[in-house]
């Protein structure tokens, strides 16, 4: 089951790095005359666009490309900033303690008192939509609960006897997090990240539901996914791809992320 | 965990059972037998208050038009049609006379007098009352009630466009609003209209009930609710279920298969005229009258029309108001969709290689707003203009038009209804309009003299001859009179939507079978 | 213990106040809230004294203190949108999203529970990869997208259920089982690994050795050791449900608080923002620190420090 997943993801991966090269037609452009072509399979497609083509005459397989390229690079990069904000605060609170370990935490409490959807959508009103804003607001939006992991994790190694011995001997303190602190906290968050990646997928989806995700026309299949719900009675085939390449996608991360854990550390609770 | 072990088997009995749907079923189509004549009419939302005075967006007025009545209405054709007003004639140039229809009650039984008219117009008026309908009648300077059944409105100087702010002024009863305030009346509103109130539920629902009494005959239905489902998809289905007997903007590519499903469909084309607003008063290259043309000639306004609407709506003829409304100039045409022509304007601008340009658009704002976006930038990419489309939540949309932080490029669609008539939209026009994004003098000086012209016939010369300044200089790019398409139960008849966006429901009913 | 408490509740107060203050400066920051009030066709002295009245003409530091000061008493002032003071607004529109949120997590728990179970019990099997698939399932499918769904086959084709509103128990069908689908999921995958981890230990083996039937032992040794994963759950998932109920609530025309905040945030209703804050924030926290007493009831070697 992982195995499968993996090679999954691998091919989505590669699907979207070579979404230039692999991709039939240019995701954007539109061929009026084409739309709601059916999948080349059906009466009425065409071999030109094998799996149709949506409302504006764009070709469905090239933009199911390029939507991979944009949908994992924004779950990466914002994922990839929760982990870094909550990670360096989480070690800072954790081993230093004291007053700002008191306000760090008093501040993940607050940020998780409210809803992230409620969260991102504010930060959103705030940023104005767009690419980088909605990585920004995704990435600001779950520092929290890395945050909370590596303090706990910290809290715990930070007494074991090699990291007193390391500070004894006049270690610095940034060595000693680096180099002892951190190994020790890697598993379960590694964890928690491949479950955060799917997370944010289908929180992008939403935000393109409310029209605030990554703009138009740049292809994303939960945008693919929010725009195809008009069409869903009279052409399946505009929400099918994009729907099937989003859920077998978190499907597959989360198979991987249950197997991390499962490896990792299963006492885990996620 | 005893607890758990207890209350688990009763929850989920009773879960079970109603995800069966074996809970006895009292929903809308239980009701609706039993209820002769209720008329349910999903639309994208109802009156955020039941004080008609203090909610202007488009879905209110057909909810508030069936409890409450104007003065006059628009009768589609370029003229004003009697309601709570008899006749009307001009005394002077800033004095108008009004005579009241006789015998008309409230619902509680008051009769219409000119002091409600008063009470009404001041209320609006009045900036504590923070009515959004303020800007359309503040010429008004005051109401001088002159007889039994007469009134007068003067205005500040001679003032044209009065006719067409009365057509959304709700005239309420002063005496029995006085009485209860404000916060009493939104709790139990009275109107001359020929609905009652019965109930509002915040983002819910507005029911209200046939008046026996209605000063021009009981309406046929006995019951309308009206329903707000925000969601396309949703109302479409409630149609589908029979939950619904009427929903109003149906998204077009809907159409063929709820014709195929049995419904009546319906498709009016409502007072307004959807453009791209371009920012021409700030330096860049929009502000070159030749690039606005160019993007006109770039735009193939038909393939929306026909592709994207379906059919539906009208290509807007190079002015921002379609032949209904007051001021349309009929000798005027679209600007054709021409690709080598743009190529040349831009090439003659000095922007042979185009230029990048943001687009700000809406979504779910006017019917399939970001598919038309996103059709545009392609089509304007075919000349080198590179558009960066931003889309930009609904609640700040408007305050960004005003503050003039949208565009160069930006969508909107300049509401005519329910006075359908073009000096609404051109006043925006102006160098001092709100939010202003285009000045020409000449421009200024015919529609100042238009409003100021109050022979009819004339006004509406100045009026196309100011819709001829907009099309030359192509301060907008224009699009198309969006639709309003609507689809209907077979058992409903007399149902129809209308350009100035109310409803007809005075005649319409629910047949039995 | 009264001690703790006490210093639970102040902490429970700052994360309140915090949270409110940033609700404060993200509305204010993010535009101006005048604009709700104006139609395109205002004049900008309609603006200013709408401005005015609304004391936005203040430095912020003063509109800042008045928002304090009023929000102690419970005022969060008028919403902007309904004209109406903004705190009956919320709570009026609580009940709605209470009941969804209930019924959907009462779903989740009775889908979740035993598909955790089923797979947890008979780890590697068929029936377990079936149960975590169905479990992801639920992760990884949109909110909007499940319930046009379900809309479309269960109210349109079927005829079973309507389409939305919130008038009868019919009517909470779809959308609880729309929001229900992340929880479910959530409430599987921890049951399973809870489920797993217990029955390698010690005190299982040998109630199985004694020949008690596995279903006993998953009852009365497994499942009580699940029980405060589950409960942590659920208690974090009250946040990640009202996320859901936005759009949840949009999709099936249910007049909860879901709707009335989304909006709120995108027409700069501020008041409301505040008010939905404020409450949400104080839910939240009451919810932690009741959590914080059933885990000392539920496990005795939690201690107060």
């Amino acid at each position: 089951m992982a195995a499968l997943a993996t090679a999954f993801l691998a091919l989505v991966v590669l699907a979207a790095v070579a979404a230039p090269v692999v991709s039939p037609h240019p995701p954007t452009r539109q061929q009026i005359a084409r739309r709601l072509t059916p999948p080349a399979w059906m009466p009425g497609g065409s071999p030109e666009h094998l799996l149709g083509a949506d409302q504006l005459g764009r070709d469905i397989a090239s933009r199911i490309l390029f939507g991979a390229r944009i949908s994992l690079t924004v779950a990466a990069l914002a994922v990839g900033i929760a982990a870094a904000t909550g990670v360096s605060l989480g070690v800072v609170a954790g081993y230093y303690g004291a007053w700002a370990d008191r306000v760090l935490t008093r501040l993940a409490d607050i940020q998780l008192a409210f809803p992230l959807t409620l969260l991102v959508i504010t930060l959103i009103a705030i940023l104005g939509p767009g690419l980088v804003n909605v990585v920004a607001a995704l990435g600001l939006g779950g520092w929290a609960a890395y945050f909370r992991m590596t303090r706990a994790q910290v809290l715990m190694v930070r007494e074991m006897e090699y990291v007193m011995a390391a500070r004894c001997l006049g270690v610095p303190d940034a060595r000693i997090a680096w180099r002892h602190v951190l190994p020790n906290a890697i598993s379960p968050l590694i964890v928690l990240a491949s479950f955060s990646v799917a997370q944010v997928i289908i929180l992008e989806s939403a935000l393109s539901f409310l029209g605030l995700g990554v703009q138009p026309p740049t292809p994303t299949w939960g945008g693919m996914l929010a725009d195809s719900r008009d069409y869903l009675a009279i052409a399946w085939w505009l929400a099918a791809s994009p729907g099937l390449a989003l859920t077998l996608t978190v499907l597959a991360i989360n198979l991987v992320g249950d197997w991390l854990r499962d490896r990792l550390d299963p006492r885990l609770v996620l | 965990m005893r607890l758990l072990q207890r209350v688990f088997p009763r929850v989920a009995a009773i879960a079970v059972l109603a995800a069966l749907g074996l809970v006895p079923a009292t929903g809308p189509q239980a009701q609706a037998q039993t209820t002769a004549q209720r008329l349910v009419i999903g639309i994208g939302s109802i009156p955020n208050t039941p004080d008609p005075h203090l909610d202007s967006t488009a879905n209110a007025l057909p909810a508030y038009a069936t409890i409450f009545e104007k003065l006059i209405e628009s009768d589609g054709r370029g003229g004003f049609r009697p309601v709570l007003a008899r006749a009307w004639r001009l005394v002077d140039t800033t004095t108008w006379e009004f005579t009241l229809q006789s015998g008309v009650r409230f619902h509680n039984g008051q009769s219409l007098e000119p002091g409600d008219v008063k009470f009404s117009i001041e209320r609006v008026l009045n900036p504590a009352t923070r009515s959004p309908w303020l800007g359309r009648i503040s010429a008004i300077d005051r109401v001088e009630v002159t007889g039994p059944s007469t009134f007068r409105i003067i205005t500040r100087g001679p003032f044209a466009p009065l006719l067409q702010g009365l057509t959304v002024v709700d005239i309420l009863p002063a005496a029995y609003f006085q009485e209860r305030g404000p916060a009493g009346f939104a709790t139990a509103p009275v109107g001359t209209g020929p609905f009652t109130f019965v109930e509002w539920l915040r983002q819910d629902r507005m029911v209200v009930r046939a008046h026996d009494g209605y000063w021009r005959g009981r309406p046929r239905v006995d019951e309308i609710v009206f329903r707000a489902i925000p969601e396309d998809a949703t109302r479409v289905a409630g149609l589908e279920t029979g939950e619904l007997d009427v929903a109003v903007l149906v998204p077009p590519e809907q159409v063929e298969r709820l014709r195929g499903r049995g419904l009546q469909l319906g498709t009016v084309n409502l007072g307004q005229g959807m453009v791209i607003n371009l920012r021409s008063n700030v330096p860049g290259p929009v502000a070159d009258r030749k690039v606005r043309q160019a993007l006109n000639y770039a735009v193939d306004k038909e393939a929306i029309f026909r592709s994207i609407l379906r059919g539906h709506g009208r290509v807007l003829n190079g002015q921002v108001v379609g032949p209904d409304a007051v001021g349309h100039n009929p000798v005027l045409r679209p600007y054709p969709y021409d690709v080598a022509r743009a190529r040349r304007l831009l090439a003659e601008a000095g922007f042979a290689g185009g230029f990048e340009v943001t687009f700000h658009g809406t979504i779910g704002r006017y019917t399939k707003d970001k598919e038309i976006e996103e059709l545009i930038v392609g089509q304007l990419a075919e000349v080198g203009v590179r558009a960066r489309l931003e889309i930009v939540e609904g609640g700040v949309y408007i305050q960004r038009h005003i503050a003039r932080q949208l565009g160069p490029l930006w969508t909107w669609a300049w509401q005519y209804f329910p006075a359908m008539d073009a000096d609404l939209p051109l006043n925006f026009f102006t160098c001092a309009g709100v939010g202003n994004f285009f000045c020409s003098r000449d421009f200024d000086e015919v529609l100042q003299q238009s409003r100021q012209t109050m022979d009819a016939q004339r006004r509406q010369q100045l009026l196309q001859r100011a819709a001829l300044i907009v099309r030359e200089e192509a301060a907008v790019l224009f699009l198309v009179q969006t639709p309003g398409i609507y689809a209907v139960q077979q058992r409903v008849r007399g149902f129809a939507w209308r350009p100035d966006y109310l409803m007809d429901l005075h005649r319409a009913e629910v047949v039995r079978r | 213990m009264l001690a703790y408490l006490g210093r639970r509740a102040a902490d429970a107060l700052l994360a309140v106040l915090g949270v409110s203050t940033i609700a404060f400066l993200a509305i204010r920051l993010s535009g101006d809230p005048v604009a709700l009030l104006i139609t395109e066709y205002a004049t900008p002295e309609d603006v200013e004294r709408v401005r005015r009245a609304l004391g936005l003409d203040l430095p912020l530091w003063q509109q800042y203190l008045r928002f304090l000061a009023d929000a102690l008493r419970g005022n969060f002032g008028e919403s902007l949108r309904f004209l109406k003071p903004a705190a009956p607004l919320v709570y009026g529109a609580l009940p709605a999203t209470v009941l969804l949120a209930a019924a959907a997590l009462v779903v989740a728990l009775l889908v979740g529970l035993p598909l955790g179970v089923l797979a947890g019990a008979r780890r590697g099997s068929l029936a377990d990869g079936a149960a975590v698939a169905v479990a992801t399932l639920g992760q990884s499918i949109p909110y909007f997208w499940l319930g046009i769904l379900l809309i479309m086959v269960f109210a349109v084709h079927l005829r079973w259920l309507p389409a939305f509103g919130s008038e009868t128990l019919r009517h909470l069908v779809l959308p609880a089982l729309t929001l229900a689908a992340t929880p479910m999921a959530r409430i599987a995958r921890i049951v399973r690994s809870g489920i797993v981890e217990v029955l390698t230990h010690d005190y299982v083996r040998t109630a199985r050795a004694k020949g008690l039937r596995h279903a006993r032992v998953l009852i009365h040794h497994a499942l009580p050791n699940v029980a405060i994963p589950v409960v942590t759950i659920l208690a974090l998932d009250f946040g990640t449900l009202l996320g859901g109920a936005v759009v949840t609530e949009t999709i099936f025309a249910w007049p909860g608080v879901g709707r009335l905040v989304v909006q709120a945030i995108q027409s700069r209703d501020y008041p409301v923002v505040q008010a939905v804050v404020f409450y949400l924030a104080m839910a939240f926290v009451g919810i932690n620190l009741l959590m914080d007493l059933i885990y000392a009831r539920l496990d005795p070697r939690i201690r107060y420090q």
